[in-house]
């Protein structure tokens, strides 16, 4: 009897060491069949057909892959998982990730995982290797069920890489908008100290050695205003913040503008420009300012890279429904390594020849992104190094049209017409008081207002013909104050322009909007200003 | 060499293993090869290996009441016992053998137990 009891005794006990054994062995992942029991006998049933699958992905996973209890404790966990923190899947399963953390990351996974237990979330942490070297990986947890436990599936990634990326894109990010406020903030005094050599030219006619002084400062403050407009343009480009101001222009009148910008440069250097006029007018629907930038940037690059007393012919003609504009030079051409990158931002040819020119090699960049801008494409050709160079713009023409009121009517007035009585409203006293000597040169009576207030005041006591404002203005800004002129019944047709170190689309839009006729981004000069006074709408 | 003298049957010398396996499936084969080494490492000349297929004698399960495979099966020296899985933990596999002086055992416990606590 007792006999009888105590084997049964120990058949039960080696059950149930057998059934703690097996459940090892499963758990440890070292079985790959199992035997049931069914009427008809024993089967065989082999696992590996039906996780196999599986477990190679998993296994094969650059990721770290695991399966946690609730309280944070690894159940099973794959190679990747197990390298991450340098040890073997045996020596993790049954440890806490927690343990596995740098000190000061552990706080944040624990409270990680405390609002994973119920909905999904994911973390980034850094983790130090023995080396030293840091590593940033991003965890995701899951809820899950593990038979009928709550359990969750944990998949770690290492971001370092992403990380150093996405830095690098911020900081280049911060980069450009650096350089846009760089740029503006530089632009700024540039406005009063060119107005201040025209005046000085004009008081000081005559004297050689003034003269002579003089050249060299507006020289240089050309030069540095294009700089300081190139790096503007470009940091904008980067930051996809250029838009155009598209309306129908002329294209005579485009190429006009453009050859008077780079004149200065054609001149210093000695050079023939031929221009090719096309024969009948061409309208394209452009931003004008823009499109004499792209030929402006062409005839400087062809100018900076041709010997001093080059020839450089540029050529207009219509194309099917294309406009297309030719700038050939006699330079130093472009070699074939060079050619294909040749628009790319701060590339530059050899130049041991035009030094003293200096440039920050975004000219051309800045060609090519207006040109496709405009919906057009830019080429460059060149048979080698020594024989000169060819761009080729070719820009969508606009249908044409007879009626071109505003372009045909003023293009070839050249008198400065009646003086007029005329209102420049900016705070800064320097700005306000040059641009109103510029103005008095041309004819004109000036007033000048220092605030918003001071100039609806002087506007409701005396009837300017045009009013120049700053949009910066303290209080009342430009726009509300063009408003407020708008408002006046006296003022419905004056003409007002905005005068701001900004030039892009949403500046003018806005300014528009305001009721200004135009938008001029400072510094102001004196063609421009005399153009525009010309452009008085007429008395009623 | 072997540990426990009571339970040995002094008439024969020769472990009597049976391999339970399931055709070739990956950790039959593992396991098959991880017995060989183990008993040439410490049973030399006093072995005997049988492998049964339950994919072609499933029945055979029975007589040792297999529910996973692999399993090995110590037929003698009694009592009988069953080791599951792919005997890929040599340690486990000496341990429930008792190849092992109790000495070196109780260490090899003890490493084990503290090297799982200190990960």
């Amino acid at each position: 009897m007792t006999i009888a009891l105590a084997d049964d005794v120990i058949e039960r006990l080696q059950r149930l060491e057998e059934a703690e054994e097996t459940l090892r062995a499963i758990r440890s992942g070292e079985i790959d069949a199992v035997v049931v029991e069914s009427p008809a006998g024993e089967r065989v049933f082999t696992l590996s057909s039906a996780d196999h699958a599986y477990r190679n992905l998993i296994e094969a996973a650059q990721q770290g892959a695991a399966t946690l209890t609730s309280d944070g404790t690894v159940s099973y966990c794959n190679r990747a998982f197990a390298a991450f923190f340098d040890r073997t899947q045996w020596d993790i399963a049954g440890t806490r990730v927690t343990s596995l953390l740098p000190f000061n990351q552990q706080h944040l996974f624990e409270s990680l995982l405390g609002r994973s237990q119920t909905q999904n979330g994911q973390g980034e942490f850094l983790l130090e290797s023995a080396e030293g070297a840091v590593q940033t990986i991003h965890i995701a947890l899951t809820p899950m069920l593990l038979g009928n436990h709550p359990a969750i599936c944990l998949i770690v990634t290492d971001i370092t890489k992403q990380k150093e990326h996405q830095d690098l894109q911020d900081s280049n990010r911060r980069k450009d908008e650096f350089l846009a406020m760089l740029a503006h903030e530089l632009r700024n005094p540039l406005a009063p100290i060119s107005n201040a050599i025209a005046i000085l030219n004009h008081l000081m006619k005559g004297d050689d050695k003034v003269a002579y002084v003089s050249d060299i400062i507006d020289r240089q403050t050309r030069h540095l205003s294009r700089l300081v407009d190139d790096l503007l343009d470009v940091s904008r480009i980067s930051l996809g913040k250029i838009k155009l101001q598209k309306e129908r222009v002329d294209l005579a009148t485009i190429i006009a503008r453009a050859a008077e910008i780079s004149t200065p440069l054609l001149n210093a250097r000695k050079h023939q420009l031929t221009v090719q006029m096309p024969p009948t007018t061409l309208f394209l629907e452009a931003d004008g300012t823009r499109l004499a930038q792209v030929i402006s940037n062409l005839l400087t690059n062809a100018a900076k890279y041709t010997d001093e007393g080059g020839s450089i012919f540029l050529s207009t003609a219509i194309d099917g429904d294309e406009v297309v504009i030719r700038v050939l030079d006699s330079g130093m051409g472009i070699s074939a390594e060079l050619l294909p990158q040749i628009f790319d931002l701060f590339i530059q040819g050899d130049r041991s020849l035009a030094r003293s020119e200096g440039g920050l090699g975004i000219g051309l960049t800045l060609v090519r992104r207006l040109v496709e801008l405009h919906g057009g494409t830019v080429k460059a050709a060149s048979d080698g190094l020594g024989c000169g160079s060819e761009f080729t713009v070719r820009l969508p023409a606009f249908p044409p049209e007879t009626t071109s009121h505003e372009t045909a009517a003023n293009s070839n007035s050249s008198d400065k017409g009646p003086s007029r009585q005329i209102m420049v409203v900016d705070d800064n006293k320097d700005a306000a008081t040059t641009i109103g000597m510029l103005i008095n040169l041309l004819g004109h009576e000036v007033t000048i207002a220092n605030s918003s207030l001071e100039a609806l005041e002087l506007a409701k006591t005396t009837q300017f013909q045009a009013v120049f404002l700053d949009i910066g203005l303290p209080g009342m800004n430009g726009h509300q104050l063009a408003r407020c002129l708008r408002a006046l019944p006296d003022y419905r047709n004056t003409l007002l322009v905005a005068m701001t170190g900004y030039g892009q689309e949403e500046d003018i839009n806005r300014s528009i909007d305001a009721g200004f006729n135009h938008h001029c981004v400072k510094p102001i000069e004196l063609q421009r200003l005399s153009s525009l006074l010309q452009l008085f709408p007429t008395p009623l | 060499m072997t540990a426990n003298s009571e339970d040995t049957d002094p008439k024969s010398d020769i472990w009597e293993l049976r391999l339970y396996v399931a055709g070739q499936t990956a950790k039959s084969v593992a396991a098959f090869k991880n017995l060989q080494r183990i008993c040439e490492d410490h049973l030399t000349g006093k072995y005997k290996i049988e492998v049964v297929d339950l994919l072609t004698n499933p029945l055979m399960a029975r007589e040792d009441r297999i529910v996973a495979i692999p399993t090995l099966v110590r037929k003698s020296p009694s009592p009988s016992l069953k080791i599951v899985g792919d005997l890929s933990n040599t340690e486990h596999v000496l341990l429930r053998l008792q190849l092992q002086p109790m000495s070196q055992i109780t260490d090899r416990k003890e490493d084990q137990r503290e090297g799982h606590s200190g990960s």
